[in-house]
């Protein structure tokens, strides 16, 4: 079908539906407050920091579902430090 | 063996009122004994899509609290002989039953009935824990919209954790703006919510006036929402019924420019 949005070069909405979902359900999913998510998120920086370079604002936290099961993903770059 | 669904989204406005009327009267020209529950304590709606809003003597909260029995509340279809509704209260809130309370009904409901509908408000409070507690399976009724699928994805995590499986409805798919790419389609929703999917019903304006009419839309096989609604009923009797592609009936020369 015809559609300006894609002619201007736009995504179209309902891709841009699909990506906002994903990301919210990610985090309703976890099922804890954002002050719990928050206080997580800065431990979990405290524990990893020990071990490597990392940045707190690059830690991602999300739950992924599939088959009815939940798995906790913890994503983040890291550097190696110098030894 | 009698089998008891509970018709749910979390969103209101969704079409879960719609849904519980269309698939009690489709179950039930079956031959299927079927009894429409509608658990929405203080916003009775279930008894004007069905037309029968006229006929209520008691209700819901007058049986669960022992003021009638059910037999009494019931109030038979005025097409379908196998078809019966429990209308609920407009005057009493949604504590006024337990989830035990509900749940012994619907034990009750299966003596007689091969089906029992239950039609769930809107919502994750008390409404809801009664509506799913005597609930075998759900049908889970959402829109291709971005705040009907998060709330739908939360009801379907409070159903896991309640031990009910649930399957999806994904209800006022317009396909014309599926193919703008400006509405999820069928397969967007079912991918986000990891979830079976139960059918899919068209956009058509034939539900309002069906609504309007108190006569459910499946009682009209013409009309696209109609048949969608008695493929539904035919999946539900375990019927392997195939998706069909709603974008076959658009016209001719639409088809050959999307080419």
């Amino acid at each position: 079908m015809f559609s300006i949005r894609r002619l201007l070069g736009q995504r179209d909405s309902a891709s841009v539906a699909k990506n906002r979902l994903q990301l919210v359900l990610s985090k309703d999913r976890i099922q804890i407050s954002d002050a719990e998510l928050k206080s997580m998120k800065e431990e979990l920086y405290r524990v990893i920091s020990h071990y490597f370079t990392v940045t707190p604002d690059n830690l991602e936290i999300e739950v992924l579902t599939r088959d009815g099961r939940a798995a906790l993903s913890v994503n983040t770059p890291v550097e190696f430090p110098a030894r | 063996m009698s089998q008891s669904i509970v018709i749910t989204s979390g969103k209101g406005g969704v079409g879960k009122t719609t849904t519980t009327a269309n698939l009690s009267t489709a179950l039930a020209n079956t031959g299927s004994s079927v009894v429409a529950v509608d658990a929405d304590i203080g916003l009775r709606n279930l008894d004007l899509l069905m037309g029968l809003e006229n006929r209520i003597v008691f209700n819901l909260v007058d049986v669960v609290k022992g003021r009638c029995t059910a037999r009494q509340a019931m109030i038979k279809d005025k097409r379908s002989p196998n078809l019966f509704l429990l209308p609920t209260s407009q005057v009493d809130d949604k504590n006024a039953v337990s989830p035990e309370e509900m749940g012994g009904l619907v034990e009750e409901l299966r003596k007689g009935f091969d089906y029992i509908i239950i039609d769930c408000p809107a919502g994750i409070e008390q409404g809801f824990r009664n509506a799913i507690a005597g609930a075998d399976r759900a049908v889970v009724v959402t829109t291709p919209e971005v705040s009907a699928v998060r709330d739908a994805d939360r009801i379907i995590g409070m159903l896991q954790h309640h031990d009910v499986p649930s399957q999806l409805i994904v209800n006022r798919l317009s396909m014309k703006m599926v193919e703008s790419g400006e509405m999820m389609s069928q397969e967007d929703v079912v991918d986000i919510l990891a979830v079976d999917l139960l059918g899919v019903i068209p956009e058509d304006s034939e539900v309002v006036v069906s609504g309007n009419q108190g006569v459910p839309v499946v009682l009209d096989t013409s009309s696209e929402a109609g048949a969608a609604y008695s493929r539904i009923c035919r999946r539900i009797l375990g019927e392997s019924v195939p998706f069909p592609d709603f974008a076959e009936k658009r016209g001719f020369l639409t088809r050959l420019f999307r080419r």
